[in-house]
This record gives structure tokens, C-alpha cells and sequence, in this order.
């Protein structure tokens, strides 16, 4: 059914309040650009709830709406087509759901900025980006929200630009997206190549796959993934999610947690018809089990808060393309809407954390916290435990979906999948412990001064940690409840689904085993770092094989200060090399040899025009041009 | 009404200006800036006027003038607009008041002849653009020349003679093969005259006839474009030319190569296009990532920009050499947004130049809170120019990267590392200038945009926000004329005895997939 007032109503207003607030914010009084930056997603998100009470009454679920041609050449015609069908529609409500909290949390988390209207127009501009790249109808539209949350997060990493290092970082996330955006740009092509359309609903008709050859689908679906890598920060394109936590707190939570970076993993449920033809589903299952597997361990040795959360993030993301790489698609959508509730629920409580030490990130030099911040303290604590998988609150419930599509399908990433929830709790444990309880390793002078946040920033996490708790109850195991709790899994009905069929029987073992490899974690956690701690350190500090391990987690497994060194600095160098070859080899040598005795002779007369007469010659030259004139009118009288 | 000639009033319209500027008294010289931007206005209302009447829907040459002129020697005067032209015609007359804006700020001397010689910049241009006989934009195509030369040569910077005469030569080099390619054509077609039309009406020349005359016209047209490796002349050009010279250089003057294609190498020679299309397309691909590197490597802001510029202009030879519509098509819009953002960030590097009087960009850094409104123009244009999508950098290289695509992914792929490459050095560029802290006592108390230098980059800044979200208008003109040079390109290979080249049926898939090594 056409609806195009309610499109408009979801993605206009961000778009108009990122204009009005970005050209006028500066003369507007202080408070009033966070109010409107509020107000637009405010209208976004009842829209969006609009749309989804009104898909349950439209025939096919589907709305959509048309404004026109984009642009059409020969064999491609792109229009401004949007769609809300359950996934969009479900995806619409967590965006602007979420973003909103974030919103309001921002007014409180900026009030000691001297001005904040830049803040909140990128963070609006994010906003209607990011539900453009969820409605739009064909992969160039998506393409649009695809670069522009791309751009948002860009210019809100370098937010403090002042600081030459973040608006590196800045540079950093846009260079490595924009990788993965020559896959997803190079996806396109073969895609119009292979079957000639782009469109979303004709890309979930299964028949259109079977007379296009198999490896011609491969690429497609690899150079598209490609792209969902980069803007999800899976291997091979992760690095840049770290530096990015450079930006202000509520954009990691809202841009690097919450919605942007679930991006890739959106655009495969989409395409899910296309990429289960396509055959790279085991792909996406083993790089997304790879990733969760080695960002957990390098969550678990980080110092900054902030990055500890970013590797987590980079390790649930990895948790939800194992679920689409399984083809238990709404598994790994029931994933991204559980982590926008917790993660960022994790983030929005540290950045109130970092408010209250006023900047202080390393958590060797906090302790304790719990006593002076008690609403942050027991929202985090929350967060983390749904983060850890406890049993009952919904991160233990979508993560174990995921495992049981693991399990069903290819055991060695199941174990791998087990392995990493354990340490996930494990770096969890560490974290809480190390952030809030203990002997506080705060200086006394500071320590007196902390003071929990205002309410208009605990009033989100309160919102944000009744989310964490009871979010996973929308989609109940199977065996819980039978069909009719699923209510996620059936509303979503996302094309290309593959059933997972398992017995009563394994369900249970599976959410048995889920629990315990939780309180296994917790209890590595307790006993290492709360109970051992001394040891742990002075075991890390002798020479061996724990202490080597422990200096190659630290350092990342090298692998970022490879990249930047080798393929960065190398692109620089190359840069530098083909510079010099240029001056010397290209100008001053093939050119004029090609040019050869034409340019030696007028050389001599250019030796003579160096002198400064240049208008002279430029006389000469006007003179032979009127000559010329001059003869082909006279040419024309006839004598 | 229907009979007034308004190609010729729109061309003429700069060069009558360019006569009445160098006509006034010396002592009343301040009436040269009013002066030019009265011409050029109404040359910009003549060509929305031309636009008008332009039937979107035809393929062939519209608004047609034709006279013979000089019978004895075959030269007509013939001018005419199509789908290709019209958007070329457009950009030139829109950039012509902006760029005499410009100059008010940045041009201290000799007012009179300046802004004379830059009309006549603009006139010549636009000629060139309507010229439908051969002959006729040869000599607009020349005498462009001129005044760029006396515009780099008086009024640049330190190095401007060195670079005046760099580029002259170059040119001329390309100019000579050219016009003896053109007689050489009018013999051996046996065409009454120089008028295209009757050039295309001729039968096929002979193949290697087409290839040596082909090869005459390119060497010209490359020089202008310019391509790799003949494009050393254009650093030195911009580094050197002031503001209004360097944005006229980039928007304008380099498309009069890329049209000579397509306007003339094309149809003239299409056994000789289909021959040496993968030779030029490698050549325009190691363009685009050669430049982006050279660019990479720039301390100095306009030399980045004119690398960029050998960078984009690959681009658009990479489009026109696929030899499909999304392709040329694809290349025609991207000559139109490289105009825009090349020329917008020229002007916005010329209005820093204006404060600081240096390029280093070291000298630069944390502008962005001193001069938040030329910052965030600077963004528009910066983000314009990486082809961000929703503005018109990105259809342009969308559609000749999917041409591209369709003759061979490969060609894709390695076209499209210059979008990475292209963001890094413009992001490098912007944090360079914009971001960090200021360094430098100078910059603390830098200006922002002048209500004048708003009314030069606004307009810029909106349009390359339109034309990226609003392209239809422009690709629907540009479509039926694009698809007659490829009917001729097609019609002329055929009729040479070679199968049709490229079937519409998908070819094998990696055929042609790896560029040729270059010789």
C-alpha cells in the first residue's frame, strides 16, 4: 500500500532539524538546539511506531512509498523508492527508539560544552541517514544512508577537532568503510550485470538466481559483504571501531554500538534471499564466529573502558553474522535489537562514569564506583550481565538462538561461539569489578568530588536497563512456549530464512549449557581478577608463554599497527615515490622525449621569453590571431 | 522571435563585454568588474533561454545556425547545441558571473585587461561548445589559448612565466597534428566542407586512415583532458594561475578535450575508437589512481587540487572509452560535477590564499573554528568532490564505474580505488586546513565568508547538493545524444566488417577483464 505522508514523517524531520539546527544553531539560544534535536527524532519514532501498528493491518505487510527517478541510464533506472516491511519497520523502531534516549542523554552529557548545535545536527543528520539506509526499497538508495551514517560518524569521531588525534581516527573509520564500500559498490554493478534490477523486492524472488552462473553469485555476494564487513567492523575491516571511540560517548553509543554498525548486518537480512543462493553464507558464518572469537580476547586485557565496550561490540557484531551466516536470520535481528538495548545502555552508563571522573578512561584508575554512582553502578550492571548472557535477561535469550543455529549447522563454530560467550562473560566480570567494586583507586581529592550524573542522563539508562532486562521476551525459545512465543521470529518472516529444527530435548541442553558457560565466566573472572589478582599480575610479569600471550593481546596481535604502519604509511610512501618519478621521470624526461626536438627548438625561444616578456609574446600572439581573422575575411571578398 | 540566433548572442554576449571593457577610459577602469558581471549575466540568461527552447526528447543537433562563411576553403559557420553540449553550455554560463566574483577579490592590477581577457576566456569557451564545423572550433578551441595564457602569464603567481609557457606549448604541441588531421580528413572523406554534418555523411574512411587521424585528434585532446602522461603541463598551471584562471582551468577548459571526443573523435573514427578504446581506458584508469597518489603527496593546496583534477578526469575518460550509455553518459555528468567541485575548491583555497597569501598547507589547521561558514562550505564541496552519495561527484562515478563495469569488472575495481584514494586525500586535505589546533598567531583572527565570497561558493554548494539528489533533468538530455554517438560508434564498426562489439546479450563475463599492459 502507497503511504508516502508517513515516510516523509519518519525521515523528514531529522533531515530538516539537521539543516535548521546546523545554519541557525549558532544564534539560537544555548539549550534550544538539543530540544530540537530531540523533538525531530521524537516525531520519528511515533511515526515509526505509526508504521508498525499500521503493518499489521496492510495485506502483505507491506508499505511503501515512490517519489519519483533518481536518476535512469541504460540498463538502470534508480528510483526514490522506500519500503517498511516488518524487518524495516521493526529496524525503524529501535533506531529511532534508541536514538531518542541517546538524544536526551546527549543534552545532559553536552551542557558543559560552550556550544552544541554542530553536536546535535550531526547527530540528527545521523538520524535520518541511518532510516533512509533501513527504508530505502533498492541497494543505491541504501547506498545514501549507507555513506551518509558513514559521514555522520566520521565528522562525530572528529568532533573535538581541535584535537589533531580524533580527527585522525576520523579519517581512519571513513577510509576503511570506504573499502568496503568498493565491495559494496562493485556488489551493485555485478548484481545489475547478472540480473538487471537492484530493487529489494525483486531481489527476494528466489527464481531470479537460478539461471545466473555460481560463481558470478559468489562475487556478488562477496564484494556485498565486503561492504556489510566495513560498516560492521568484522575482519577484515574492524580496526577502525577502537580508534572511533575517540568521539563523544553518546555517538559511540548510538552510531558505534546501537545502529550504524548493525548496518551490515541489516543489509544481509535483507538480501537474505540473494546471499542464501549465493552460496558465501558459511563465509559470513566463519569470519563473524572469528571476529566475536578474537575481539573477546582483546576485550579482555583492554585498559580504556570505552574500548573495552567497542571490542565487545566488534564481538556481538561478530555473534550476529555467525546467526545470518547459519541463515537463522531473525536470530541474528533479535541479536541487533537486544545489543542496541544493552550496549548501549553499557556505553550511555560509562560515558556518565567518564562525566562524573571528568574524562578519566583507563579503569586501573577507578574502583568502587558503585557507592557514589548507584543509579549508573546498577544500570551497567545490568547491561553487562545481559551482555554476559545471565539467564532470563535478553542477551542470554538472543545469544542463544544464535548458538542453537550454530549447533544445528556446523559444530566447530558452535564450540568456537561457546568459547567466546565464556570469555565474553569473563571480560564482563573483569570490567564491572574493575569499574565499580573493590577498593576504589581513585585519588581521595577526586573521589570526594564524584557525583552521579543528572536525571535527564540516569532517566535513560533506567529506560535503557528495563530494555536489557526484559527486551528478550518478545521472541522465546521454541520449546518455552511452542510456535506462538516466537512472536519475533513470525512478525519478522524475513525471505530466505533457513528453519532450524532441534529437539525439545537439545533446546534445553542448549539453554542449560548457555547458563553455565555464563557463571563459568563470571567465576574466571571472580577468580582471577577479585581473587587472585596479585598472582595473575606477578605470573604475567615472569617470562613464559602466559606472559607472551598476555603482551600480543595488549598489542592487539599487531595487527592494526601492521596496517597502519605497512599498507597507511606504505600508501604515503608509494605517494611520496610515484611524486618524485613524476617530476623526474615522467615531466622532465618521457614528456619532453616524446615532444622531442619540437620543444627543444621552441625552447630556445622560450629562453628568451623568461626574461619577463611574457606580454610581448602575448601580443605576438594576439597580433597572429587577428592576422589569421584577417586573411580568411579577406579570403572571402571575392577579388 | 523563433529566428534570433541565440547561440551566436550567447557566446558573443562575454566577447562584446571583453570589446567594451578594453574600450573604456583608463581613468574610469572601476567600470570593468560591473561591466563584466552585466555580460556574463546575460550571457547566462541567453543560455537558460537556449535551454528553453531545447527539446529534451531529440537526439540530434538542435537551435541549429548554419551559414557557409568562407566557400572557397569549406568552412562554415555552423553552430548547434545537443544533449552532450547543453549541459557543457550550462555549466560554462553559470560559472561565468561566479567566476568574475572571484576575481574581485583576488585581482589587484591591470582591471581592464583582466577582466577583458576573461570574457573573452568565456566567450571562446562557449564557442567551442556550440561549434558544429570543424574549422570553427578549431579556431575558438585555439584561441581559447590566448587569454588563459595572458591570464596565467600576468596576473599569477612567482613561477607564472615558466608556467604560462608550459602550458602554451603543450597545447600548441596537441593543436598542430590536429588541424593537419583536419585537412587531412576534409581530402580523404572528399566533404564538400568542414561542417560535421557533412563529415558524418561521407562514407567510412578506411581503417587505417581512421587510426592515423584518430590518433591526431587525441594527441590534441588528450593534452587538454589532460591524460597520463602528457599531464604535466596542469600543476604548474594551477599552481601558478590566480583564482579565476584556475577555477575557469579546471571547470571549463579541460572538458573542451573530453568533448573533442565525443563531439568529434567518436563519430569521426569509430573502427579507430573501438580499436584503441582498451588502450585509453587503461591509460584513463592508471589516470585516476596515479593522480590520486600524486595527490596524496601535495603540500601545496592548489597542486593537490589540480591532481585531483588529473584523478577526476580519469574518471570521465574512463566513462566515455567504455563506449556504453551508463558509461558516457556517466562521463558527461561527472565533467558537469567535477566543473562544480574542482571549481568550488578552487575558489575556496583561493579565498584562504586571499588572507594568508601562501598554499602550504601546513601553514593552515583548526580553520574550522575560526571560520565555521567557509568550513563548512569547504565540506559540501570536499564531500561533493569523494563522491559522497546524494551529491552529484557520486552519479557521475557511479554511472562510469558501472560502464566500466559492463565491459569487464576488473576495470571497475581498479577505476574504483581511486573513491578510496580520492577520500584520503581530500579528507587529508580538510583535516589539514580545518582540523587541529591553530598553530599559527596569523590564522587566530582570519575572517569568515564575505557576504561577496558567499553569494561566489553558495550557489556552487547548492547546486552540487541538487544536481546529486535532482540528476534526471540533466541525464535525460544527456541520453538521447549519448545514444547517437553510440549508434555512429556501432554503425561504423559494422560497416568496417568487424562483428558488433559489444552485444547487449551478457559477453563472457572476465572477457577483456585485464587491461592491457601499456606500451
Amino acid at each position: 500500500m502507497d503511504n508516502p505522508i508517513l515516510f516523509l514523517t519518519i525521515l523528514l524531520p531529522p533531515f530538516l532539524g539537521a539543516l535548521v539546527i546546523g545554519l541557525t544553531g549558532r544564534y539560537l539560544p544555548r539549550k534550544l538546539p538539543g530540544i530540537l534535536g530531540c523533538a525531530t527524532v521524537l516525531v520519528s519514532l511515533a511515526a515509526s511506531i505509526r508504521g508498525f501498528v499500521d503493518l499489521h493491518h496492510v495485506e502483505g505487510a507491506l508499505l511503501e512509498a515512490d517519489f519519483g527517478v533518481w536518476f535512469a541510464v541504460a540498463p538502470l533506472t534508480v528510483r526514490f523508492h522506500f519500503l517498511l516491511d516488518p524487518l524495516a519497520s521493526f529496524m525503524t523502531l529501535v533506531v529511532s527508539g534508541v536514538g531518542f534516549l541517546i538524544h536526551v542523554y546527549s543534552i545532559g552529557y553536552m551542557r558543559h560544552e560552550a556550544r552544541d548545535e554542530r553536536f546535535f545536527s550531526f547527530m540528527n543528520l545521523f538520524t535520518g541517514t541511518m532510516l533512509t539506509l533501513v527504508l530505502a526499497g533498492n541497494l543505491p538508495l541504501m547506498f545514501i544512508g549507507w555513506e551518509g551514517v558513514g559521514l555522520c560518524s566520521y565528522l562525530l569521531i572528529g568532533y573535538w577537532f581541535t584535537d589533531g588525534a580524533k580527527a585522525a581516527a576520523g579519517i581512519k573509520a571513513f577510509l576503511v568503510n570506504r573499502i568496503g564500500d568498493l565491495g559494496f559498490l562493485i556488489g551493485i554493478f555485478l548484481l545489475v550485470h547478472a540480473i538487471g534490477t537492484v530493487d529489494f523486492q525483486a531481489l527476494a524472488q528466489p527464481a531470479l538466481f537460478e539461471s545466473v552462473g555460481a560463481g558470478l553469485l559468489c562475487g556478488i555476494g562477496l564484494c556485498l559483504f565486503l561492504g556489510a564487513t566495513g560498516k560492521s567492523a568484522q575482519i577484515p575491516l574492524y580496526m577502525w571501531l577502537p580508534d572511533a571511540m575517540a568521539g563523544p560517548t553518546p555517538v559511540s553509543a548510538l552510531i558505534h554500538a546501537a545502529t550504524m554498525v548493525t548496518a551490515g548486518v541489516y543489509m544481509v537480512g535483507r538480501l537474505g534471499v540473494l546471499f542464501a543462493a549465493s552460496g558465501v553464507l558459511p563465509i559470513v558464518a566463519v569470519v563473524g564466529a572469528a571476529t566475536a572469537f578474537f575481539a573477546a580476547t582483546m576485550a579482555l586485557t583492554e585498559r580504556d573502558l570505552k574500548k573495552v565496550l567497542a571490542y565487545s561490540t566488534v564481538s556481538q557484531l561478530g555473534f550476529m553474522f555467525l546467526a545470518m551466516g547459519c541463515g537463522a536470520y531473525s536470530a541474528g535481528i533479535f541479536h541487533v535489537y537486544t545489543h542496541a538495548f544493552f550496549k548501549a545502555l553499557l556505553f550511555l552508563a560509562a560515558g556518565s562514569v567518564i562525566h562524573a571522573l571528568h574524562g578519566e578512561q583507563d579503569i586501573r584508575r577507578m574502583g568502587g564506583l558503585l557507592r557514589k554512582l548507584p543509579v549508573t553502578g546498577t544500570t551497567f550492571l545490568i547491561g553487562g550481565l545481559a551482555l554476559a548472557g545471565l539467564p532470563l535477561l535478553s542477551g542470554y535469550l538472543s545469544k542463544d538462538e544464535i548458538l542453537l543455529a550454530a549447533r544445528t549447522s556446523f559444530v566447530p563454530l558452535w564450540l568456537l561461539a561457546e568459547l567466546t560467550a565464556l570469555l565474553t562473560a569473563a571480560y564482563v566480570g573483569r570490567l564491572v569489578w574493575l569499574v565499580f567494586f573493590g577498593k576504589t583507586r581513585i585519588e581521595a581529592a577526586a573521589w570526594a568530588g564524584v557525583r552521579e550524573s543528572p536525571p535527564v542522563m540516569t532517566g535513560p539508562l533506567v529506560v535503557l536497563a528495563a530494555g536489557a532486562a526484559l527486551a528478550g521476551y518478545v521472541n522465546l525459545p521454541h520449546v518455552v512456549a511452542h510456535e506462538g512465543a516466537a512472536l519475533l521470529k513470525r512478525f519478522l518472516a524475513i525471505a530466505g530464512e533457513q528453519a532450524i529444527t532441534a529437539s525439545a530435548a537439545a533446546e534445553v541442553a542448549g539453554l542449560v549449557v548457555s547458563g553455565l558457560v555464563c557463571f563459568g565466566g563470571l567465576a574466571l573472572a571472580y577468580g582471577f581478577v577479585v581473587r587472585r589478582r596479585a598472582q595473575l599480575h606477578a605470573r604475567l610479569a615472569r617470562p613464559g608463554a602466559l606472559g607472551r600471550l598476555h603482551a600480543l593481546l595488549l598489542a592487539k596481535y599487531f595487527v592494526d599497527g601492521f596496517c597502519m604502519r605497512y599498507l597507511a604509511g606504505g600508501a604515503r610512501k608509494l605517494a611520496g615515490v610515484v611524486h618524485f618519478l613524476d617530476e623526474l621521470f615522467v615531466d622532465a624526461f618521457l614528456v619532453r622525449g616524446v615532444f622531442g626536438l619540437l620543444v627543444r627548438i621552441l625552447g630556445e625561444a622560450t629562453r628568451l621569453l623568461q626574461a619577463g616578456r611574457v606580454q610581448a609574446y602575448g601580443m605576438a600572439l594576439v597580433l597572429g590571431g587577428a592576422a589569421m581573422l584577417l586573411y580568411l575575411l579577406l579570403s572571402e571578398i571575392p577579388w | 522571435m523563433v529566428n534570433v540566433p541565440i547561440l551566436t548572442i550567447t557566446y558573443a554576449l562575454p566577447l562584446v563585454g571583453a570589446a567594451a571593457i578594453l574600450l573604456i577610459p583608463r581613468e574610469r577602469a572601476a567600470l570593468a568588474r560591473p561591466l563584466a558581471l552585466f555580460f556574463t549575466s546575460l550571457a547566462l540568461i541567453a543560455s537558460l533561454l537556449a535551454c528553453g527552447r531545447f527539446d529534451a526528447a531529440l537526439a540530434g543537433y538542435q537551435l541549429v545556425e548554419s551559414t557557409t562563411w568562407i566557400p572557397r576553403l569549406g568552412i562554415t559557420y555552423h553552430l548547434g547545441i545537443d544533449g552532450i553540449s547543453l549541459p557543457l553550455v550550462l555549466l560554462t554560463t553559470f560559472l561565468g558571473p561566479i567566476t568574475v566574483l572571484s576575481a574581485f577579490g583576488c585581482i589587484t592590477e591591470r582591471h581592464k585587461e583582466f577582466y577583458a581577457a576573461l570574457l573573452a576566456l568565456i566567450g571562446f569557451s562557449l564557442g567551442s561548445f556550440l561549434a558544429l564545423d570543424t574549422v570553427l572550433f578549431y579556431l575558438f578551441f585555439e584561441l581559447m589559448l590566448v587569454p588563459m595564457f595572458l591570464i596565467i602569464g600576468i596576473w599569477g603567481g612567482k613561477g607564472r612565466v615558466h608556467a604560462a609557457v608550459k602550458f602554451f606549448l603543450f597545447t600548441v604541441a596537441g593543436s598542430l597534428p590536429f588541424l593537419l588531421g583536419l585537412i587531412a580528413l576534409k581530402i580523404y572523406s572528399g566533404s564538400p566542407t568542414f561542417g560535421l554534418t557533412d563529415l558524418l555523411s561521407m562514407p567510412a574512411l578506411a581503417p587505417s586512415i581512421q587510426c592515423w587521424l584518430f590518433l591526431a585528434f587525441a594527441f590534441a585532446f588528450a593534452i587538454k583532458v589532460p591524460m597520463v602522461p602528457v599531464h604535466t603541463w596542469l600543476p604548474d598551471a594551477h599552481g601558478e594561475a590566480p583564482t579565476p584562471g584556475s577555477v575557469w582551468l579546471a571547470a571549463v577548459l579541460l572538458k573542451v578535450g573530453v568533448y573533442g571526443f565525443l563531439r568529434f573523435a567518436l563519430p569521426l573514427f569509430p573502427v579507430a575508437v573501438e580499436t584503441f578504446a582498451p588502450y585509453l581506458m587503461a591509460l584513463s584508469v592508471i589516470g585516476i589512481v596515479y593522480g590520486a597518489l600524486l595527490a596524496l603527496a601535495q603540500t601545496n593546496m592548489k597542486r593537490l587540487v589540480a591532481y585531483s583534477s588529473v584523478s577526476h578526469m580519469g574518471y570521465i575518460m574512463l566513462g566515455v572509452f567504455a563506449l556504453n550509455e551508463a558509461g558516457i553518459a556517466g562521463g558527461v555528468f561527472q565533467m558537469v560535477a567535477h566543473g562544480l567541485t574542482t571549481g568550488g575548491l578552487f575558489l575556496l583555497v583561493g579565498m584562504l590564499y586571499e588572507r594568508r597569501h601562501t598554499l602550504d598547507i601546513p601553514s593552515y589547521g583548526g580553520l574550522a573554528r575560526v571560520m565555521p561558514w567557509h568550513a563548512t562550505a569547504f565540506m559540501v564541496v570536499v564531500l561533493g568532490s569523494a563522491a559522497l552519495p546524494g551529491l552529484c561527484g557520486f552519479i557521475g562515478e557511479f554511472l562510469v564505474l558501472l560502464g566500466a563495469a559492463r565491459v569487464g569488472w576488473l576495470w571497475a575495481a581498479l577505476g574504483g580505488l581511486g573513491i578510496i584514494f580520492g577520500a584520503a586525500y581530500l579528507l587529508v586535505l580538510y583535516r589539514g586546513l580545518m582540523f587541529g589546533a591553530v598553530r599559527h598567531r596569523q590564522n587566530e583572527s582570519l575572517p569568515d565568508l564575505s557576504l561577496r565570497e558567499g553569494l561566489v561558493i553558495a550557489p556552487v554548494a547548492v547546486l552540487i547538493v541538487v544536481l546529486g539528489l535532482l540528476p534526471s533533468p540533466v541525464l535525460q538530455r544527456v541520453r538521447p545524444a549519448v545514444g547517437e554517438v553510440l549508434r555512429r560508434v556501432e554503425a561504423g564498426g559494422a560497416v568496417a566488417g568487424r562483428a558488433a562489439a559489444r552485444p547487449a546479450a551478457p559477453p563472457a563475463f572476465l572477457d577483456r577483464a585485464t587491461p592491457p599492459k601499456e606500451d
